[in-house]
């Protein structure tokens, strides 16, 4: 346990800071600017209208679905889905990524540890960081629900939405864990995070403005967005079918890579 | 019982070189020096050791295990010192010897404070803001703190100043005497023949050949230069004197034998400079080569 808690330990600050962002952003679309959005919903419909129309679909504003909780929290997840994918990238190229960043893979290669049960043992440290912030998220969300005084399906609704928050992380920790076992120099983690994010914010961009259904299975964060989840269909399904497919293959790959792979002196 | 014994270990990377056949016994107590230029598989072979990367062929064991197969075994009975060292960033010294000693489920507190005694070493002080000889001193304590069976060095002394590296071979020793087996790789021929036993030599990928320290002494080589005054030397003719280079009034001669027969011959010219040095590694190479096809 001793990797994990040493991982635990230098990753709570980074945790910490983003959790808290993830939180208050949530906060601030959901109770803070939805009443507001509400209270001016012709203007701002007039305004988006007036917008080029791949402009306000490449960034999530989709008209008929604004006025709903579920549908503005569909905007919502868009960036917060966004947060959480480079807060995910950060903690997997970090704590993966670590020693190779360091030039020290002898150090830890050298101990009496498995590869096997380093793997877990850094693994298990995303985890359980993801967990804990899907825990909270859920939990705000839910307040989020009944400040604005939603009714109906709430706890469902909740569940449903925190589990698709707590699944789009995982995916990116498994992408993070992937690329790190392959990049053979880390530069700058919040630099190689950012990049993987955007790259995914771009390609959801994409999938928005030409609505075709294929290309939404190459833009990630789309996978689990909150109209698939709470209207699944067969294609919806598909996307989830393929984030789990794609998640598998990477780790189990990952896996073999970091359990097998020469390590050469720097 | 043996400390390390291989039996035709070979790794190959791709086109390039790495070791074929390497035949190696290491018994178990010994200071054992292993030599080569750099590039000739020193470091393939250790890491291939300490299971860092994977062999194509042959067997490697470690007091009688499976480098790799029971590599974590292994590991708990071994320090290394890479040399080159690395270690995280924004760590105090004392923090990463207490995560290195977390490996060990044991308490190695004792051990780290008397070997930075001995060295010298300020534990509070970040290692990112230590110089190279303090992080190489951060390494040695690292490799040494829980007391390993065998100590596996890798060009250890780079560096550490002379008298750091006086009180690093007086650490080995001690830990030597306390009964771990230590190889010792290096490319300098001199420090491996203070604290080693046996030596085996590398160059290429293969191994040459091993011998006793006392032996290698015994064939010691030396390189001579001298400059003569006024006239340049049409000839130098000396047993013992092997590639003998003239030019102009300077010859050069790589010399095996009686010193003062070397002195006495030399002493007949007019001199106006002398050298006697140690030949490089590379020139000793030379000599077991024209050696051998003789």
């Amino acid at each position: 346990m001793n990797v994990y808690l040493y991982e635990m330990k230098l990753q709570i600050k980074s945790f910490l800071i983003w959790s808290g962002v993830i939180v208050a952003s949530l906060f601030a679309f959901m109770i803070g600017f939805y009443p507001v959005f509400q209270d001016s919903l012709e203007e701002i419909m007039n305004m988006i209208e007036g917008l080029p129309k791949e402009y306000t679909l490449a960034f999530g504003f989709e008209m008929s679905n604004l006025n709903s909780y579920v549908g503005f929290y569909n905007f919502t997840f868009s960036y917060i889905s966004l947060m959480g994918a480079i807060m995910s990238l950060i903690m997997a190229i970090s704590v993966f990524g670590r020693e190779k960043r360091s030039k020290c893979l002898d150090f830890i290669f050298v101990k009496p540890i498995s590869r096997k049960k380093l793997f877990c043992m850094k693994g298990l440290t995303c985890i359980s960081m993801t967990t804990v912030l899907g825990i909270i998220y859920a939990a705000a969300l839910a307040f989020c629900y009944r400040l604005t005084g939603q009714t109906g399906r709430w706890g469902k609704e909740v569940l449903v939405l925190g589990a698709g928050f707590y699944f789009t992380q995982l995916f990116f920790i498994v992408l993070g864990i992937f690329a790190v076992v392959y990049l053979k120099k880390i530069r700058s983690v919040s630099g190689a995070a950012t990049s993987f994010g955007c790259i995914a914010f771009i390609l959801s961009a994409l999938a928005n403005i030409t609505g075709d259904k294929i290309m939404t299975f190459a833009a990630p964060l789309k996978y689990f967005e909150p109209d698939n989840l709470l209207n699944a269909g067969k294609i919806e399904y598909a996307y989830m079918a393929a984030a789990i497919i794609i998640t598998v293959v990477c780790i189990s790959i990952a896996y073999v890579r970091f359990c097998k792979q020469d390590i050469h002196a720097v | 019982m043996n400390a390390i014994e291989t039996k035709k270990l070979t790794k190959s990377y791709g086109k390039s070189r790495g070791i074929m056949d390497i035949d190696l016994e290491v018994k178990e107590g010994e200071i054992f020096g292993f030599i080569g230029p750099n590039g000739a598989g020193k470091s393939t072979t250790i890491r291939t050791l300490l299971g860092l990367i994977h062999k194509d062929s042959g067997e490697a064991k470690i007091f009688g295990m499976d480098c790799e197969g029971e590599r974590e075994k292994i590991l708990k009975e071994t320090g290394y010192l890479p040399s080159e060292v690395f270690y995280y960033e924004n760590m105090k010294a004392i923090d990463l010897l207490r995560y290195s000693a977390s490996f060990y489920k044991k308490d190695c507190s004792k051990k780290i404070k008397e070997l930075a005694d001995a060295l010298g070493l300020d534990l509070n002080k970040k290692i990112e803001d230590m110089s190279l000889g303090n992080k190489k001193k951060v390494g040695i304590v690292q490799g040494l703190l829980h007391s390993p069976r065998l100590i596996i060095l890798d060009e250890p002394t780079s560096g550490l100043d002379p008298l750091m590296q006086q009180t690093f071979f007086e650490l080995i020793q001690e830990e030597n005497k306390r009964g771990a087996t230590v190889l010792f790789s290096s490319h300098i021929l001199s420090e491996v023949q203070k604290i080693c036993d046996r030596v085996a030599i590398i160059k290429d990928g293969r191994l040459i050949q091993t011998q006793k320290i006392s032996e290698l002494q015994d064939n010691s080589y030396k390189k001579i230069t001298f400059h003569v005054k006024d006239n340049p030397l049409d000839e130098f003719q000396l047993k013992g004197a092997t590639n003998i280079e003239i030019k102009g009034q300077t010859v050069r001669f790589i010399y095996r034998g009686d010193c003062n027969l070397l002195l006495e011959k030399i002493n007949n010219y007019p001199l106006l400079n002398v050298d006697i040095s140690e030949p490089s590694l590379e020139e000793i190479f030379m000599h077991y080569y024209s050696d051998k096809n003789k």
